[in-house]
């Protein structure tokens, strides 16, 4: 390394001509990092203090360097906390109208995530990271495409035909507006709208570090209604060549589950194929609700493998070098596609068809082979531009499978800094992929089709082992552009936005020789987050000896402790209780996230009385016979809360809220829904919904303050940000409860009163939900709600607290009704159905953690002890709060 | 074609690193630029929402990593 030294010397002879001051300040800012550096023990610690406490600038550009260091960038990012809610939206899929142009418009797909990201450091060399992600999705998508000769229409949706004719070039020929055969090669998809469906992901990653290693194991699961999967890691990380060298290298494992529900069986799809499977993928029939549904079921797994070195070219410049493989094997298809066989027999009497071909038309689940392997290089670069305070990464990968698929990817881009902590990065982005070997948008032989006696596809006979139609494996191109902005504030907090605009088509394909124009599509993906630097919400040193007594036994008889608690009065409450908390400090920001469950199941309830089935057949859908009633309705809410002390007296607050519902209905016997497979709901038992729901914004001022109480106020506006038009695949709406939001702008009023004496502590408060309109855009309006609760509780130790409290709960009946097609067959689907009065009690418990006061976790269940409801309504389970908040 | 510019791209990468690498010295203290967020990802949330969409959508993206994501059939 000296005799490169002396060379690069040699060759930049200004090297030596720096000034000797500077020489010797960079000499000791330098010694004084190594120092720093050797400390293991507050390694992580102090140099992030360092780089917040607002020291000279070039003491915290050197600290931030020395973080850039391989190792160090672990050491970053000690403890971490990030939110970011994500929207994805489709367009432009090419459909077939129909030749009247009856056929239904399909609802663009449309997917709502979440993602949740929590790292704490376990030791100094230990570190968990923790990861939630949520995606709910719902709209359509294409089942199968076929050109215009071979689709009909029946209603409002298109299929494909069970015969068609074709010329002897095997081009199609379809029924023209006046009767005649025309040629009609123009590939369209058949869409296929799907209700809503969330899929939930948990995963963790424990991380030991050395000075120049670290390794890392993990693993997690993913689980959605038709897919489960299981999924392990393991992955290490080695820095030398002082540093400059960084080498890695990971595996990985992953084994799925598909259970794919296709609901009940249809003429027009042939799913033999797979119907008497010995092995592999199958499809299986069910009885669900007195009606025969198929799953589509199989087993997936897949091994991975990586390796990459990441090199410091000088300065300003790093590049990264890295090769992936990747095998999977076992159920690979994509279970809701199907692919269009069609068979022109070439023995058609040339007198028949006026010289075509009489052309038999089979809709079959597609096929593809049982393995797959997949290489993939991926390179780079990355150069900080001094005199712009940029910096541009180029990024090429190549990727290649033995299905034929060889697929590239350029990405540049453009990070640019602007000062105070602003950074704006536009991006570019080109993706080009090759058809797959048994990819085409339908397969057409010259042959008499292969069927058995009975007339079905004889598959054993089919000219092609593997076919599919799913675009994904066509020839195309992509590109995209988009940005991302971000604002680093004070404290460790940095706020995210930014989107992507994407468009796919065959005409982008290198190369050319891409896919027709029916497989174009774009999409819009809109995001923002929130990262939190844990370590910025730590006391400083008079906080330390304020809140944390314990630190310092000495100071604390007599010292305040009265003035203390009495301002944690409404931080002990418990988990479920909304804007119980003020804080005092101004300035102070809380970040807090709240995850709610509810559950419903059992009896229907009439009153606080149980509900026969006849009874709620007879009367709970008015003066229509209700044929369905619910049988479970899941609740899942994510809440990003944000509050903002303005003074000791005000504190202003916003709340975001992301939710998703699952509803299950039974028929009830004796009636229509009761007695067959007919009936729509009888292959869809499930309703989902999920989506942002509404945003509320609101201010508290504290009213009266000592030492022992408080009381403060609230008011707050529900904006109507959660939709009201959730419908199912039909068009109809779904039923009330479903909806996401409120559709009206709401008042929030809130009065709380919170008390502690030594170790014990309570409160109360009453609030309320007014709609301020008498219906929103779907024509109904929720009933009001007044809610009073009371709770008290004990500090079972320095960290730790437990609650009890009790909740009483009225909510009026729904005001108005659908303005739009609704079918009402179960009690959920009538106005009357909603509010009542409800009793609950609670139990909770609280910790603190680490950090600023105000930093705590908590957990309540409610129970359910009485519930008098309106009409005709289900009974509840109860209710699961989890509450995390951090003070900065 | 793909395959020629991908493998005269990976040599020139690699040479250059080759070249790069073992003759450049750079101290920890002359690593600021290095250190800059501008040279890390600046929203990681955003890639991998990104990433999601690519890997649901595209045939070979996603590289060969086996990290969940579910089953992106929709």
């Amino acid at each position: 390394m000296r005799t490169c030294d002396l060379l690069l010397k040699s060759r930049h002879p200004q090297l030596p001509d720096k000034k000797p001051l500077v020489r010797l300040v960079e000499d000791a800012i330098g010694a004084l990092q190594s120092a720093l550096l050797r400390s293991r023990a507050a390694r992580a610690k102090r140099s992030v203090a360092i780089a917040s406490s607002g020291a000279s600038a070039p003491l915290r550009a050197l600290t931030l360097a020395a973080m850039a260091l391989p190792g160090m960038a672990y050491a970053a990012e000690t403890e971490d906390a990030q939110i970011q809610y994500g929207h994805y939206s489709e367009g432009g899929r090419n459909y077939w109208p129909g030749p009247k142009g009856t056929v239904q418009q399909p609802d663009p797909l449309r997917v709502d995530s979440l993602q949740l990201g929590l790292g704490v450091r376990l030791t100094d060399r230990n570190k968990l990271a923790l990861h939630f992600a949520q995606d709910t999705w719902s709209g359509a998508t294409p089942i199968l495409s076929a050109p215009e000769a071979f689709l009909t229409v029946s209603g409002a949706s298109a299929y494909p035909a069970s015969d068609s004719r074709v010329n002897r070039a095997l081009v199609p020929y379809g029924v023209g507006p006046t009767g005649t055969r025309v040629p009609q090669p123009t590939v369209w998809n058949v869409m296929t709208a799907a209700s809503a469906e969330t899929r939930r992901q948990a995963d963790a990653t424990f991380t030991h570090e050395w000075d120049n290693a670290a390794l890392s194991i993990g693993g997690g699961f993913s689980n959605e209604p038709d897919f489960r999967s299981y999924f392990g890691q393991a992955s290490g990380r080695w820095d030398f060549n002082r540093k400059l060298t960084s080498v890695n290298a990971g595996a990985s494992y992953t084994s799925s589950n598909v259970d794919a529900n296709l609901g009940a069986p249809v003429d027009w799809i042939d799913y033999g194929k797979y119907a008497n499977a010995l092995s592999g993928p199958s499809v299986v029939g069910s009885v669900q609700n007195g009606g025969v549904v198929q799953h589509f079921v199989g087993t997936r797994s897949e091994w991975a493998a990586n390796l990459g070195l990441t090199q410091v070219l000088g300065r300003n410049t790093t590049a990264s070098l890295g090769f992936a493989y990747a095998h999977s094997a076992g159920f690979l298809e994509n279970p809701y596609k199907l692919v269009l066989l069609a068979f022109a027999d070439p023995n058609t009497p040339p007198f028949l068809f006026n010289g075509l071909l009489q052309t038999r038309l089979f809709s079959v689940a597609e096929s593809r082979p049982d393995t797959r392997n997949q290489w993939t290089v991926s390179t780079k670069l990355s150069h900080y531009l001094d005199f712009v305070d940029a910096a541009v990464h180029a990024k090429l990968d190549y990727a290649q499978d033995d299905w034929g698929i060889r697929a590239g990817t350029a990405e540049l881009d453009w990070s640019q800094g602007f000062g105070r902590g602003w950074l704006l990065t536009p991006r570019v982005r080109y993706y080009t992929q090759s058809s797959a070997d048994f990819y085409q948008p339908y397969f057409i032989w010259a042959q008499r089709a292969p069927v058995n006696a009975s007339g079905k596809l004889n598959f054993d006979r089919v000219p092609a082992q593997y076919y599919s139609s799913d675009y994904r494996l066509a020839g195309y191109g992509a590109v995209s552009a988009g940005m991302s902005l971000t604002k680093r504030f004070a404290r460790g907090i940095d706020v995210q936005a930014g989107f992507e605009y994407y468009e796919q088509s065959g005409r982008f394909k290198y190369g050319g020789g891409g896919v027709d124009t029916f497989a174009d599509f774009h999409s819009w993906l809109f995001n923002v987050g929130l990262a939190l630097d844990l370590t910025q919400s730590s006391p400083v040193p008079d906080e330390m000896r304020e809140y944390h007594a314990d630190v310092q036994p000495d100071e604390h008889a007599g010292h305040g402790q009265h003035d203390d608690h009495a301002s944690h009065a409404g931080m002990l409450a418990p988990a479920g209780v909304m804007s119980a908390h003020m804080m005092d400090k101004p300035g102070d920001l809380m970040v807090g996230y709240r995850f709610m469950v509810s559950h419903q199941s059992g009896r229907m309830l009439h009153g606080s009385d149980p509900a026969g089935d006849d009874a709620i057949a007879a009367y709970g859908c008015g003066a229509i016979q209700c044929t369905f009633a619910p049988s479970t309705m899941a609740m899942h809410m994510h809440m990003l809360d944000l509050m903002y002390a303005v003074s000791s007296n005000i504190n202003v607050m916003a709340m975001l809220q992301l939710s998703d519902m699952e509803m299950t209905m039974r028929p009830l016997p004796g009636t229509i829904g009761g007695g067959g497979g007919a009936h729509d709901h009888s292959a869809h038992p499930s309703h989902n919904t999920g989506g942002v729901g509404d945003t509320s914004v609101s201010a508290l001022l504290k009213l009266f303050s000592t030492s022992t109480h408080e009381v403060h106020a609230g008011l707050g506006i529900s904006i109507p940000t959660g939709a009201v038009n959730e419908k199912m695949s039909n068009g109809d709406f779904m039923d009330y409860g479903m909806q996401l939001g409120s559709g009206t702008w709401d008042l929030l009023p809130s009065l709380t009163y919170t008390g502690l004496y030594r170790r014990l502590f309570w409160g109360a408060q009453a609030s309320g939900t007014y709609r301020l309109q008498s219906n929103n855009q779907s024509g109904y309006a929720l009933g009001d709600v007044v809610q009073s609760t009371a709770w008290g509780g004990l500090q079972l130790a320095q960290w730790l607290a437990g609650t009890v409290r009790a909740i009483y709960t009225r909510q009026g009946a729904i005001r108005g009704q659908y303005n739009g097609p609704q079918t009402i067959v179960s009690p959920a689907d009538v106005p009357a159905n909603y509010g009542g009065r409800y009793w609950d009690v609670g139990i909770g418990l609280s910790a603190a953690l680490p950090g600023r006061a105000g930093n705590r976790i908590g957990f309540e269940w409610l129970q359910p002890v009485r519930d008098d409801v309106n009409g005709y309504q289900l009974e509840r389970n109860g209710t699961a709060w989890l509450n995390l908040n951090f003070v900065f | 074609m793909i395959d020629t510019c991908a493998r005269l791209y990976i040599v020139l990468l690699l040479a250059a690193a080759a070249c790069t690498s073992a003759c450049t010295s750079v101290e920890p203290w002359q690593r600021g630029n290095l250190a800059k967020p501008q040279m890390t990802d600046t929203d990681p949330l955003q890639t991998s929402a990104r990433e999601h969409v690519y890997r649901s959508r595209e045939g070979l993206a996603g590289g060969a990593s086996a990290q969940g994501g579910g089953c992106g059939c929709y």
